[in-house]
């Protein structure tokens, strides 16, 4: 396996700039932990209350889950490159507000030279906002309504319960990308392979176009989109290798602040 | 010469955010609290609106 060593930060001028004028903008009560807390706080709490409503269920109802996987897949994919990627006027500017955080404020803030945070203050350009997670909430609402009222309330509660669950597994997930200490992030299985092929995401170069899962890299796998050239198992089970990124083009860096600037090097090198 | 601070403007997001949250966790607090068969019906109404009030103008002070 190719394992390298973490190198040296090589941080460029302008994410420099972008993280001392973000910061300086963070509110003076905003917290990380509480941020953390409040997510995980009502995701754990509707979990809860979810399974508190299971009675017996029956080993089909469980099937539900692989199902909610595939779709939350699908859509944490769809969502990446189509939403927080791309400008979407309309709709009052939700779409806008979700691209200017995400292409304009988190891809400035952390780059594949410089993918992790420095203080818990940081978690304010990792983390959603907890509005977002109730907004999540809300959208897994109608099927579990229709399912409980087809009388199918257990396979409805566990759908329920495997959404919120994978919110949780993105969010953990996406913070376990941007962690400075990685001794623990780099041995364990699915959380190392997403944090190469997410800090992968961040080279501004190939981040309109590859690695947009945030979880285990599925949709990347089946529509193309991924960096890696192997087989559905060799991508989830990756880790930290880039033995398999895919090497047929070279793009020389010219931008004056980049470290690297005037070096041919691949499209998919990561740091 | 001292300069005056940096007076940063709230987002519009953090006030909707603000009572979405706010909301979400009333109705939570009211439905966890009833599951587990605690407190009488006035005392879940001012824990989940304290609880409710409080996290919502956290998300708004905090601008998330």
């Amino acid at each position: 396996m190719n394992d390298p060593a973490p190198q040296p930060s090589t941080m460029p001028k302008r994410q420099a700039a972008f993280r001392e004028d973000f910061r300086g903008r963070i509110a003076r009560f905003y917290s990380g932990p509480l941020h953390v807390l409040m997510i995980f706080g009502i995701g754990i709490a509707v979990i809860w209350y979810s399974a508190q409503q299971l009675n017996h269920p029956r080993w089909y109802a469980w099937l539900i889950v692989p199902v909610v996987f595939l779709v939350a897949n699908l859509f944490e994919w769809w969502i990446h490159r189509f939403v927080m990627h791309r400008p979407i006027k309309g709709f009052n500017n939700f779409f806008m507000a979700i691209y200017t955080r995400h292409t304009l404020a988190h891809h400035q803030f952390f780059t594949d030279h410089e993918p992790t945070v420095d203080s818990n203050r940081d978690f304010r350009i990792v983390f959603f906002p907890p509005y977002a997670l109730v907004t999540f909430i809300l959208m897994a609402i109608p099927p579990t309504w229709i399912l409980i009222s087809v009388g199918l309330p257990n396979i409805g509660w566990i759908l329920m319960m495997t959404s919120v669950f994978l919110y949780l597994n993105y969010e953990f997930f996406h913070y376990s990308c941007h962690v400075k200490d990685d001794r623990l992030a780099r041995r364990i299985p699915f959380i190392n392979t997403i944090r190469r092929h997410h800090i992968a995401h961040h080279d501004v170069h190939i981040m309109m176009e590859k690695n947009f899962n945030l979880t285990y890299p599925f949709a990347d796998w089946l529509f193309g989109t991924s960096d890696l050239n192997r087989g559905i198992l060799g991508h989830l089970f990756n880790g930290n290798s880039t033995s398999h990124v895919k090497q047929k083009q070279r793009k020389i860096i010219g931008a004056t602040d980049d470290p690297q600037a005037g070096v041919a090097r691949t499209e998919t090198s990561t740091s | 010469m001292a300069t005056a601070p940096k007076k940063i403007k709230r987002s519009s997001a953090s006030l909707t955010g603000g009572f979405v949250v706010g909301f979400a966790v009333i109705a939570l607090v009211l439905l966890i609290t009833a599951q587990l068969g605690i407190w009488q019906t006035s005392t879940r109404w001012i824990v989940s609106l304290i609880l409710g009030g409080v996290l919502g103008a956290w998300v708004r002070i905090a601008d998330l």
